[in-house]
C-alpha cells in the first residue's frame, strides 16, 4: 500500500470515468488530461482505464510500504523518491519504504502517477474516479492508505513514451457549438481574435475565460453538454465545461474543444494565454 | 391539444455534428409535451439501431455520443434521418383507422421497410412521499406569504399536478419537471444557501424539482422526501426516464420517519404505476 503523508493540493483518484450514465446526470468526470492518464498507464502495460493518482500544482508526500512499479506523465515537477530524482515519462521501480516528494511545479498543472495494475479503491458505478457529489471522498487525505498490488521487478513495462499533451498551449482548437450561429458577427470575430487567459475560477467542473464577449441574451431551453463544450452566459462569461461538468446546460453553446484541446486547457493554469482556432467538423 | 404556433409531428429536425464523437438531434426548440413524447419514443428506435451509442435526451434534444470517431456525418445524419421517416410512417400507421387512411398515406406505409418497429412508449408514473411540514419546509412560509397562498392550498397545488420528466441533469439523479401550477412560480433565492439538504423539494420559476444529494443551490425548499432518488450503490442507481411522471403525495412527520426506517432497511419500494393520460 501507499501511505498518504502529505496530501497536495488536489491530489485525486482517476480512471476515464462515467460516461454511461450521462443520461442519468452523473457527470463524465475522469482524468482531466486523459492523454496523460493513458500514457502513464501505457509505459506500465495497464490498461488505458487504470485508475491513476491525478496531481495538481502541488505534489503530496507518499510513502510505499511495497515494491511499486510507477510511471510518470504529464505537468513537470521535480520528483524526489528519497533524495533521486526520478523522471517523467518511464517507468520507475520503487521500493517498500522509500518516500516520493515532489518539487515547485516547473509547468503544466496536472501530473498523473500511474502504477502497476493500477489504484485499486472501490469502484462505485462502473469508476475508480473520485468524483464530487458521488465519491465518499473526493481527494488524497492526510493518513489515507492507497491500495496497490505488490510490484515484481521483471513485471512488463515500457522504456519510454511521451504524452501527446503539450504544456503551456497557446492555441486551442474548437468546433462551432449548436448555437454559435447566434452570435453576432463582433462576438463571432471575437472568439477568432481575441486573446484568452484562463481566469482564477477553474477547477474539474469549468474554465471561466477571461475577458468576456459582449452580453448575449438567449432564450435557450435546457439540452445535453459534453466536457469540452464552451457556454455563454448572459453577461458574456465565457465558460469551458471540464471533465466533471454536470450533463445538461441551459446557455448557448457557442463551441465545442476538440479532445486533444480539453487535455490541452487543462494543463493551463490562472492567468495562462491562448487563441482559440474554429476549425469545421463535417 | 396543440398550441397554434407548436408544429406538428413528424417534426423537422435538425442534426449539429457536436464533436469527433458526438451528433446534437433536435427537434424543434420549445418545451411541448408533444415532442418529449416523439422523442422519448424516437429515442428506444435509435438506442436499438446503435445498440453502443450512449444518448442523452433533455427537452427538444438528444446527444448521441458513440464510442469511436465518427468517421462521417452526413452519412450518420442521413441513416438516422432515414430512421426517424420510418418510425414517423409507423407512428401514423397506428394512429389511422385503416378506413381513414388516404391513398397517399397508404403509399407511403407500404415504402416503410420493416426494420423500424416503434416500441410502445410506456410511461410509467411514480409516486414520490414528501413532508411539507415546517422542520422539512425552511421556505414554505415566505413562499406562502409571497404567492399570497395558505400552506394547505399551495400543498394540495403541488401534489395535485402530475409532472412530466423533460431531463435529468445539473447533478446525478436530478429530474427537470415540467407541469408546475403557474400559481406556484416565484423567483430562486437571492442568495443561495451553500448547503440545501438531500431529497428537498424546491421551487424556481416555471420548474419543482428534488435535490438528489446535498448540493449548493437557490431554490425555494417547501418540503422534502426521504426517500433516496439516487443511490450509487443499487443498480440501477436512478429509477425514471425522461418522459415519465411523478407525482407528490403529502406525508406526516411520522410517515416521514417510518420511510426513513424502511429505507435504512433496504425495504422501502417507490409506488409506481403505469400512466394512463386522464
Amino acid at each position: 500500500m501507499i501511505k498518504v503523508i502529505k496530501a497536495g493540493l488536489y491530489t485525486s483518484i482517476q480512471d476515464l470515468g462515467r460516461s454511461p450514465l450521462q443520461p442519468i446526470g452523473v457527470p463524465m468526470g475522469g482524468a482531466m488530461d486523459r492523454e496523460s492518464a493513458q500514457n502513464a498507464n501505457a509505459l506500465l502495460e495497464n490498461e488505458p482505464n487504470a485508475a491513476v493518482l491525478e496531481i495538481t500544482m502541488t505534489g503530496p508526500v507518499l510513502t510505499f510500504t511495497e515494491n511499486a512499479w510507477v510511471a510518470f506523465s504529464g505537468a513537470i515537477f521535480p520528483i524526489y523518491i528519497n533524495q533521486n530524482i526520478a523522471s517523467t515519462n518511464t517507468p520507475i521501480w520503487v521500493k517498500a519504504g522509500q518516500e516520493l516528494r515532489f518539487g515547485t511545479l516547473e509547468k503544466g498543472v496536472r501530473l498523473y502517477m500511474a502504477i502497476k495494475g493500477g489504484f485499486l479503491n472501490e469502484p462505485l458505478l462502473g469508476s475508480r474516479s473520485m468524483q464530487a457529489h458521488l465519491s465518499p471522498i473526493i481527494k488524497l487525505e492526510k493518513g489515507m492508505e492507497l491500495q496497490h498490488r505488490s510490484g515484481e521487478k521483471d513485471q512488463a513495462i515500457i522504456l519510454e513514451k511521451k504524452s501527446n499533451t503539450p504544456l503551456g498551449a497557446k492555441k486551442i482548437l474548437a468546433f462551432q457549438g449548436p448555437e454559435f450561429k447566434y452570435l453576432n458577427p463582433e462576438q463571432q470575430e471575437g472568439l477568432n481574435q481575441q486573446t484568452f487567459k484562463v481566469s482564477n475560477l477553474n477547477n474539474r467542473m469549468a474554465y471561466q475565460l477571461l475577458p468576456s464577449l459582449s452580453a448575449f441574451e438567449k432564450n435557450q431551453i435546457t439540452g445535453p453538454v459534453l466536457p469540452g463544450t464552451v457556454q455563454i452566459t448572459p453577461s458574456g462569461n465565457i465558460m469551458v465545461l471540464m471533465r466533471e461538468a454536470q450533463t445538461t446546460g441551459g446557455y448557448p453553446r457557442i463551441l465545442q474543444l476538440t479532445q486533444e484541446s480539453i487535455n490541452a486547457l487543462a494543463q493551463l493554469k490562472t492567468g495562462d494565454s491562448f487563441r482559440i482556432k474554429i476549425l469545421p467538423l463535417n | 391539444m396543440l398550441d397554434a404556433k407548436e408544429p406538428k409531428p413528424p417534426y423537422f429536425l435538425e442534426y449539429h455534428p457536436y464533436s469527433e464523437y458526438a451528433l446534437l438531434i433536435q427537434w424543434p426548440q420549445i418545451v411541448s409535451e408533444n415532442i418529449l413524447e416523439d422523442l422519448s419514443a424516437f429515442k428506444k428506435v435509435l438506442q436499438n439501431n446503435c445498440p453502443d451509442a450512449i444518448l442523452t435526451a433533455a427537452y427538444a434534444s438528444i446527444l448521441a455520443v458513440f464510442p469511436e470517431r465518427i468517421t462521417s456525418f452526413p452519412f450518420l445524419k442521413a441513416q438516422i434521418k432515414k430512421d426517424y421517416e420510418l418510425f414517423s410512417e409507423e407512428k401514423i400507421k397506428e394512429h389511422l383507422d385503416p378506413k381513414d387512411q388516404s391513398k397517399k398515406i397508404k403509399n407511403t406505409i407500404k415504402k416503410a421497410k420493416n426494420t423500424i418497429k416503434t416500441i410502445p412508449a410506456q410511461k410509467i408514473l411514480y409516486k414520490i412521499p414528501v413532508c411539507y411540514e415546517a422542520s422539512f419546509a425552511p421556505d414554505l412560509e415566505a413562499v406562502c406569504t409571497q404567492l399570497k397562498l395558505s400552506p394547505e392550498a399551495l400543498i394540495s397545488k403541488h401534489s395535485k399536478a402530475t409532472y412530466t420528466v423533460y431531463g435529468v441533469g445539473f447533478l446525478p439523479g436530478f429530474m427537470y419537471l415540467g407541469g408546475l401550477d403557474s400559481k406556484l412560480e416565484i423567483p430562486r433565492k437571492s442568495s443561495p444557501r451553500m448547503k440545501v439538504p438531500s431529497g428537498s423539494v424546491g421551487l424556481a420559476a416555471k420548474q419543482t424539482g428534488i435535490y438528489p444529494c446535498e448540493s449548493p443551490g437557490g431554490w425555494q425548499l417547501i418540503g422534502q422526501t426521504p426517500i433516496p432518488l439516487f443511490n450509487p450503490l443499487q443498480d440501477p442507481p436512478f429509477f425514471a426516464q425522461v418522459g415519465d411522471k411523478i407525482q407528490f403525495t403529502p406525508i406526516s412527520k411520522d410517515a416521514y420517519k417510518l420511510l426513513q426506517i424502511q429505507v435504512a432497511a433496504g425495504i422501502y419500494k417507490i409506488e409506481k404505476t403505469i400512466y394512463t393520460k386522464p
